[in-house]
């Protein structure tokens, strides 16, 4: 392959790197477990395993299995073939989806402004920004968006999504 | 024999008007999720399940599970048209059905697509149906320490057959089995690994994890890649069907191979992914025209397709039958017999008849519904990814964090969702199997009860394991699986030691 590291493709993150964010996220990840578990007896009571038994042992088996996957990260040489998890590009597509998501939840649960108003801030936003739509068409899909739920959970299942003070003003509970 | 008595009454519950739209409704739905990227069969079923809260379980599995069938032949059609998996199980069949496709044969891989899955299919249902009765009697002789021993070597068989890396799934099922006792212990009613929080004293749901984990995660991988769906357009006309019909049987050596294939993959919790590689691989080592494949060879439609249902199809039977679901969509629908109040395992064969044999004689049914349906449809769902993903994805966004939080209501469950979203991404990045993940988190407690429940009966001795030849067996099959990767690589070194030696001298 011809060397050609223009900055859209530049490469953000290797894949060894990446294998060992993994690695070490689940090595972390057990020894959360295996730190909650130590708050009960993990040891043999008189009638078997205590309560903490089996998720001291599920948290070592993660912690293993980490420090296996973390040494197999370091010392394959498979990594040679694909050695590029994430290129700049890629990252900057995942962070654009992300971002606005982390705003729907925020607007949602943070600003307590419910979930109905912020899908329609989270679509409206997503085909402005990312779409390129005009207002007209975009309002039209996002609040078109909001009233297929609302008659799909409220009305039809009775299952009543989280609602806000915005609904509140509209009468909807 | 009593089997068929069995299944007429499964008929009389299956065919009835209530019954047959939730098929047709399901099989829709299905195929939608199936078509939509970053959707898939387990995430559906995960979608569907808070809403069959208030209904009869019966009802409730023929919807869930006509939603399957009808996601597993979405996913093949985005294969071949688009040659985009809608599944990770229908990659196989990008191979040969969308050069078909290119070639203007679409029509023809799309027939061979879904028949030949619908064979798969109906020869799994067939499996089920002689199997179900002798495995749920053979079942009837276990108590917790056999439970504990088939649970055993159904993760055994991850680390041994999974294909990916034996550490990378210790983590996944180790993961899986923590995240299963967070909460409420039922034998002690001590509060475990809630680190002070208290919306962690209700559990960490299956239901949001694979929502975070299939759904988000998924996308957030999908949407790595610059997505253009530029593909073939198909319209299919019933005369290319029937020539397409009469070609079939001539492929029965590849239909029955694959299908059997498919069963044992089922059973056995390789799953439907698995299967359909395998017969892939299996089609081109035996085919007459080695050549063709990749290039369009029909056969490489086939194998992957009937292989693809027949796994997911059988994989329904050790779920009913000892409660251990053979695939991550049989996980959460076990799941979701669990929240319906349902114990699967040999018990429901004759506490719950008409439920298990509706829903055998369903999958009768809803195969043949689905595969009319698929071919009447496919223009439609074809036209629905023609709507540009700027739309779309936020969509399945939104759907995704919807039912998180239907699942209990609770705002927390949209944040974990998230997350397991990110661990999604980054599992799937680097090759961590997820299914192990979910198969635990539904299994935990009752692998857990089970462990303890030995060693109650037992007084605390792991001897408990091998104390009858059924369960010393199982056992020893385990741990036989469990250490297969080194055994297997020991034998490599030492055969390539063997060979290498000659060839050098060769040289």
């Amino acid at each position: 392959m011809e060397q050609q590291e223009t900055s859209a493709s530049r490469t953000l993150v290797t894949r060894r790197a990446l294998e060992l964010v993994a690695a070490l996220f689940a090595f972390a990840f057990g020894t959360t477990i295996i730190l909650g578990a130590l708050e009960y007896h993990v040891g043999w009571g008189d009638r078997g395993p205590e309560p903490g038994y089996f998720p001291f042992w599920m948290g070592l088996i993660v912690v293993v299995g980490s420090i296996g996957a973390l040494f197999e990260a370091l010392l394959s040489r498979r990594h040679a073939d694909a050695p590029v998890a994430i290129n700049a590009d890629q990252a900057r597509r995942i962070v654009t989806f992300l971002l606005p998501m982390v705003g729907f939840l925020a607007l949602a649960l943070v600003f307590k402004l419910g979930l109905y108003v912020a899908m329609v801030a989270y679509v409206l936003t997503v085909m402005l920004w990312q779409g390129r739509y005009r207002l007209p068409a975009a309002l039209a899909v996002s609040l078109g968006t909001a009233a297929a739920f609302y008659f799909m959970f409220e009305l039809w299942l009775h299952v009543p999504l989280m609602k806000g003070p915005i609904e509140a003003w509209f009468g909807l509970h | 024999m009593d089997n068929i008595g069995d299944l007429l009454h499964g008929f009389q519950v299956a065919l009835t008007g209530y019954h047959l739209t939730l098929m047709v409704v399901g099989v829709l739905f299905g195929i939608l999720v199936g078509v939509l990227p970053g959707l898939g069969a387990p995430n559906g079923v995960t979608l569907l399940i808070p809403l069959t809260f208030t209904m009869d379980p019966v009802s409730a599995i023929i919807l869930l599970a006509s939603m399957y069938w009808g996601a597993l032949f979405g996913g093949s059609t985005t294969s071949i048209l688009f040659n985009i998996p809608g599944e990770p199980s229908s990659v196989a069949t990008t191979f040969d059905g969308h050069p078909m496709a290119k070639q203007g044969r679409a029509t023809e891989a799309l027939s061979y697509a879904f028949l030949s899955a619908a064979f798969g299919a109906l020869f799994g249902v067939v499996v089920i149906t002689l199997l179900a009765g002798p495995a749920a009697s053979f079942a009837h002789k276990f108590s917790s320490p056999e439970y504990f021993a088939v649970y055993f070597l159904a993760f055994a068989c991850f680390v041994g057959l999974g294909g990916a890396s034996p550490f990378k799934t210790l983590v996944s099922a180790g993961m899986g089995f923590s995240l299963a006792s967070v909460g409420m212990d039922t034998i002690s009613g001590s509060l475990r690994l809630t680190y002070g929080l208290p919306d962690l004293i209700k559990g960490v749901s299956f239901l949001v994890a694979v929502i975070g984990l299939f759904g988000i995660g998924e996308l957030i991988a999908t949407m790595e890649e610059r997505l253009e769906f530029r593909g073939v357009r198909a319209r299919v006309s019933p005369r290319d069907v029937l020539k397409t019909i009469a070609a079939l049987p001539s492929y029965w050596v590849v239909l029955v191979r694959s299908s059997l294939v498919g069963c044992w993959m089922g059973i056995t919790p390789g799953g439907p992914t698995a299967a359909s590689f395998m017969s892939y691989g299996l089609a081109r080592r035996f085919a007459p025209r080695t050549g063709e494949f990749g290039k369009g060879a029909p056969e490489g439609v086939i194998a992957p397709e009937a292989a693809d249902h027949s796994a997911g199809t059988s994989a329904m039977l050790p779920m009913l039958a000892l409660g251990i679901p053979g695939s991550a969509t049989a996980a959460v629908m076990m799941g979701g017999l669990m929240i319906w109040g349902l114990h699967p395992g040999p018990m429901l064969f004759v506490d719950q008849k008409s439920f298990v044999w509706g829903l055998i004689a369903s999958m009768y049914v809803a195969n043949v519904v689905a595969v009319v349906l698929v071919l009447f449809t496919v223009p439609l769902f074809a036209a629905i990814l023609r709507i540009p993903f700027a739309i779309i994805a936020p969509m399945i966004v939104v759907v995704c964090f919807v039912s998180a939080w239907t699942v209990s209501s609770s705002p927390f469950d949209l944040w974990l969702a998230f997350m397991f979203g990110l661990i999604g991404y980054l599992f799937k990045k680097c090759n961590y199997p997820i299914a192990p993940m979910v198969l635990a988190m539904v299994i935990g407690d009752k692998a857990e009860d089970a462990f303890r429940q030995s060693m109650i009966i037992h007084g605390g001795s792991l001897g408990a394991f091998w104390s009858n030849w059924l369960c010393g067996t199982i056992m020893t099959l385990g741990f036989v699986l469990l250490l297969w990767p080194l055994l297997s690589s020991l034998m490599r070194r030492i055969s390539k030691a063997v060979v290498a030696r000659p060839l050098r001298a060769g040289d």
